[in-house]
């Protein structure tokens, strides 16, 4: 599997969000995306998979333009698990799970597609949840059904929209850590986005760092998470220690936010609190 | 609570639940398939003449089986009064239930809206216009005036607001929201339109026209049944077999494009089946509320919200409500007859508040 990433260019109407993007993405492997809120990291995956055009540039996946994929192909190809999931009508778990046997079904779903369900419940350690209603259960077990729906189209490559969010510091820990041994021992390429420098720091193969648009460094954890690059990207001062071999970070003041957030020349979304594009 | 070392419960015993648990949406579809055959039986034996339960259906076995009695001949009488007089209002009854329902169903989910129901384009505003013009001016889109031409003319406004929607909903980036308001705006320019002919009619016409509009199975007959009954099986047909596809599009436009579902052309090809249907049962039955609205919500309390089950579950308990609604309406005064639009929503509106109050969680709250 590879994802071949040239010239990457993406606006909302006129407001440009992803801007001269490069990369090249191969093997199995965990990646996590960091960077600040409205960098343009949901916007960067939602153009691997079809979600989103690209304005400009191209994004090959396999060898083949994106453009050139059918929604169903692509969907067997690339696994999605969305930030939120907006059930105004909420199934059970294993029909939750069940759609995302859709790219390969055809017509109804028939019994090896319920196979494959219990098979990945069973996986995930979710099979006392199955008969239970996906509105009945906690944050932590949503996130594992939208994880087992992304795993149930049988993807390449998966890519996770802050899968970690509203979790608590263990469940973002065996989240986290349940993507890196999917890459590992199923083969598949995981993309995360992530907020938790030091959870992406430990787990990941490697790491993206995007900052006002473009790709900042890209690298393993130790080459990426330095001083100077989270100064750059965050704005924020740091000190790097290693320990079991990750570099972990230590977090100190804030330089102060008039220079950072009320920027002019920043892109409108770094204010806080003006509910602009989330990622 | 522990996630770590969730109760283990193997593969099988999983299996076994949710093959009960499709059994038991399985059972709900023929309950309600089993009672409206009671109820038309029922509905039968209302009349001047006096037939009984079980004959009723003798009398129709017989008929479709082309035994022919002398005319003028009890039997013919009987014979006659069944299934020309009798019937077609059942049959009309049984459609426009599932018909509406399928409506709700789809318009809910296209929507993500629990609050959305077939009438959410203004398609009715649109049957209510067209209806009126035929009646106060005279004026048709067919040749032919009197009744069909105010069928006529209720079907083709009606599917006018609902090609606006289709045509908004393709031209920009609309969310559900957006659709809903822009439906509720065409609602309120056909109703401006249809007053503003109103005030102009003389009272006679006024009361017709006002008629018209409280939906009613009274003077069906057979040759209104085939539209309606055609169109509404192939809008069920089409939304049975695309079932798992309206779920991909409750997730929303990403999530089902992520699935491999062309989000925005199943929407608008749900719209138009879901106009046209509505369209061709509220053309000849005049506008019936709430049945659209509330049948998907009762299914969805029971059963889930699974639009495999939910999509035929709502037309059979659609039919079973506009059956027993009209049923209701036509025995509960000696004096005549209460149209079933004004039942479904004195019966309707309370009943339904009670299953909403009832409900100890919020309704299809995601936390």
């Amino acid at each position: 599997m590879r994802i071949e990433i040239k010239d990457l260019g993406f606006g909302y109407s006129d407001i440009p969000v992803l801007k001269n993007i490069n990369l090249d993405l191969n093997n199995p492997q965990f990646i996590s995306i960091l960077g600040p809120n409205g960098v343009g990291k949901s916007t960067l995956i939602h153009c691997l998979n079809k979600i989103l055009s690209p304005s400009s540039g191209t994004v090959l996946v396999d060898g083949k333009e994106v453009s050139e994929y059918t929604l169903k192909d692509m969907a067997k190809k690339i696994g999605y698990v969305p930030y939120t999931s907006g059930d105004s009508f909420p199934l059970s778990v294993i029909d939750t799970v069940l759609m995302g046997r859709h790219p390969h079904s055809n017509r109804r779903s028939n019994e090896a597609d319920l196979e494959k369900v219990y098979e990945i419940l069973r996986k995930l350690k979710m099979t006392h949840l199955a008969l239970r209603s996906f509105d009945e259960l906690s944050a932590g077990q949503h996130q594992k059904v939208m994880l087992a729906r992304g795993l149930a189209q049988e993807p390449e490559i998966l890519l996770l929209d802050e899968p970690t969010s509203n979790l608590d510091i263990r469940h973002q820990m065996d989240v986290t850590r349940m993507l890196r041994n999917l890459s590992h021992t199923q083969g598949i390429m995981v993309i995360m986005i992530s907020h938790d420098i030091n959870i992406a720091a430990r787990y990941s193969d490697s790491i993206i760092l995007m900052k006002d648009g473009t790709v900042f460094d890209v690298g393993t954890p130790e080459e990426v998470l330095t001083e100077g690059n989270i100064m750059e990207v965050y704005g924020v001062e740091s000190r790097i220690i290693t320990e079991d071999g990750h570099p972990h970070i230590i977090l100190k003041d804030n330089i102060p936010d008039e220079e950072t957030l009320w920027d002019p020349s920043e892109s409108s979304c770094t204010m806080p609190n003006t509910g602009c594009l989330k990622g | 609570m522990s996630e770590c070392n969730p109760p283990v419960e193997d593969v099988e015993s999983i299996k076994e639940g949710y093959r009960k648990y499709l059994l038991r949406k399985t059972l709900f579809i023929v309950g309600c398939c089993i009672i409206v055959f009671a109820l038309a039986g029922v509905a039968c034996t209302l009349g001047n003449r006096d037939i009984g339960f079980l004959e009723v259906y003798q009398i129709i076995w017989e008929h479709i089986q082309g035994v022919s009695y002398e005319p003028g001949s009890p039997e013919w009488w009987d014979d006659y009064s069944v299934v020309n007089i009798r019937l077609p209002r059942i049959v009309m009854a049984i459609i426009a239930g599932m018909g509406l329902a399928i409506g709700g169903v789809a318009m809910q989910s296209i929507m993500s809206n629990p609050l959305a129901d077939p009438y959410t384009t203004g398609i009715s505003s649109g049957a209510c216009f067209g209806a009126v013009t035929a009646l106060i001016m005279g004026f048709s889109f067919s040749s032919i005036l009197g009744q069909y031409g105010i069928v006529t003319n209720a079907f083709v406004c009606s599917l006018v607001p609902a090609l606006a929607m289709i045509f908004i909903s393709r031209i920009s980036r609309t969310s559900p929201a957006t659709l809903i308001l822009a439906g509720t705006a065409l609602s309120y320019i056909f109703n401006a339109l249809t007053t503003l002919i109103m005030i102009t009619a003389d009272d006679e016409k006024l009361q017709t026209a006002y008629l018209w509009q409280i939906g009613s199975f009274e003077d069906a007959m057979w040759s209104e049944i085939p539209l309606m009954l055609v169109v509404t099986v192939i809008g069920s047909i089409f939304l049975i077999f695309t079932a798992n596809k309206l779920n991909l599009l409750i997730l929303g436009d990403e999530s089902a494009k992520s699935l491999g579902l062309d989000a925005s052309k199943y929407r608008t090809l749900c719209l138009i089946a879901l106009s046209v249907v509505t369209a061709s049962v509220i053309s000849f039955t005049g506008i019936i509320g709430f049945v659209g609205l509330v049948v998907p919500h009762i299914v969805r309390m029971i059963l889930g919200s699974d639009n495999k089950f939910l999509v035929p579950a709502s037309m059979a308990l659609g039919a079973v409500v506009l059956l027993a609604a009209d049923l209701v309406g036509r025995t509960l005064t000696e004096v005549g007859e209460l149209p079933v639009g004004l039942i479904m929503s004195f019966i309707g509106g309370p009943v339904f508040l009670y299953i909403i109050l009832r409900q100890k969680k919020g309704y299809g709250e995601v936390f």
